[in-house]
């Protein structure tokens, strides 16, 4: 039964990507001191692209997950021992990406919200 | 609930304005129902019925169209939205709150309506 | 792609940058031992990160890197090793490979009167610049609160996925 609009389903993929984009930017910043050390990217929009062009309301509980293609990222200045790690820029991903999840929850809250509404409608 | 007891009272007694052919990103209107089709005043003093009513089966698909306008617009700004095409997050939060709101609306119009051809089918005579 | 797994990457990243700063303050504390039970001079110690999860305990590599009767203040003798798994194979957490002491020559003052001179009346000092130790510290304090920030937001996120089913 299709209980979930396909909106709703890609609001569950664009948090999952989130989540990777947090991840990523979490293990940059556990290794900001390790010598030679690359940080890692992804780009989101492109990512969120991909998944909505390619996918058709698939169900949420898809064993493959989201596999975004993960890249050194370029044009980081390279300390002399190596790591290319720059605080900022992974601290203001971080922001960035908390308020994304957020942005995500809210908007599959009103989806549900609203269903459950229609569902109701009888105990109104 | 005051918002829906005055879409009900607004919806069996005072006038919304005209109906709205085209869609529009505004909350579903109901147009007036019999309000023109009891009495109009001619120019040689005599009332004169203006014409039929609007159907009530009519105006409600009318809403439901309307709201279905809302989905739509919301659902464009929310992929908007999450694919980063510049749509911003408050755009994006008010277009999904007008369709919920239309949305909720209508069902409490239809509610009443229900409740009303009940208490009229209830009526022993 | 697990949240709790990611908590766990950063808190190897703040141990690390912990055990980073104990090893600065035992650099600093010991910046005029001239005479350890070892009997030589304090020797300056840095430690070396890298990528990738420890394998056996960090206090079993700690000890078996020192040279015997070193002294170690309070906080890592008692230091309890992580062991923490990291689950992402993109990088995996972080952790100290190991403790290395310094290989420079350390400083010698003239001073006969001391009780540790040589032959000539010199006496050994460990070769420790308190500003390379501050600024040490302060790139050890400076990621600790950035990873501390990690923290932070992986909670958070945890916290507002609860709330999609409110």
């Amino acid at each position: 039964m299709e209980i979930t609009s396909s909106l709703s389903n890609e609001i569950a993929r664009y948090l999952d990507l989130d989540t990777r984009q947090i991840q990523l930017t979490s293990a940059n910043m556990a290794n900001i001191d390790t010598p030679g050390y690359r940080a890692v990217g992804m780009d989101f929009e492109a990512e969120m692209r991909r998944i909505m062009a390619g996918s058709d309301g698939e169900g949420i509980g898809t064993e493959t997950g989201i596999t975004p293609h993960v890249f050194e990222v370029d044009g980081l200045i390279v300390r002399p021992d190596g790591n290319n790690v720059s605080m900022d820029r992974e601290s203001l991903n971080l922001a960035e990406a908390q308020l994304k999840f957020k942005v995500g929850v809210a908007l599959l809250k009103g989806q549900y919200t609203g269903l459950m509404d229609a569902i109701h409608a009888d105990s109104k | 609930m005051v918002p829906v007891t005055l879409a009900a009272v607004s919806l069996f007694g005072a006038s919304l304005g005209p109906p709205s052919a085209a869609p529009s990103t505004a909350l579903p209107t109901f147009p007036a129902i019999g309000a023109e089709g009891v009495l109009s005043a001619v120019g040689d003093g005599s009332a004169v019925l203006a014409g039929p009513p609007a159907p009530f089966a009519d105006l409600l698909t009318e809403a439901v169209g309307q709201v279905q306008h809302l989905e739509q617009q919301a659902k464009s700004a929310i992929e908007g939205l999450i694919s980063g095409r510049g749509v911003d997050v408050h755009e994006a939060m008010i277009a999904s709150q007008k369709a919920g709101m239309g949305f909720e609306l209508v069902l409490a119009v239809r509610n009443k309506a229900l409740a009303a051809y009940q208490q009229v089918m209830g009526m022993q005579f | 792609m697990n949240l709790f797994g990611m908590i766990d990457q950063s808190g190897d990243a703040m141990q690390a940058e912990r055990m980073r700063a104990e090893v600065v303050a035992a650099n600093m504390a010991n910046a005029e031992t001239t005479r350890t039970p070892a009997g030589v001079p304090y020797r300056r110690q840095h430690v070396v990160f890298a990528s990738g999860s420890g394998d056996g305990s960090f206090a079993s590599q700690l000890g078996s890197s020192l040279p015997a009767g070193m002294q170690l203040p309070g906080p890592l003798l008692n230091a309890v090793p992580g062991s923490l798994v990291s689950s992402s194979n993109v990088a995996p957490g972080v952790h100290i490979a190991a403790v290395v002491q310094d290989t420079a020559p350390p400083l010698k003052r003239f001073d006969p009167s001391h009780p540790d001179a040589d032959a000539e009346g010199y006496v050994s000092y460990p070769d420790i610049n308190p500003l390379t130790e501050m600024v040490d510290l302060m790139g050890a304090t400076r990621a600790y609160g950035l990873n501390a920030s990690a923290v932070q937001a992986e909670k958070s996120m945890i916290a507002s996925s609860l709330e999609i089913g409110k």
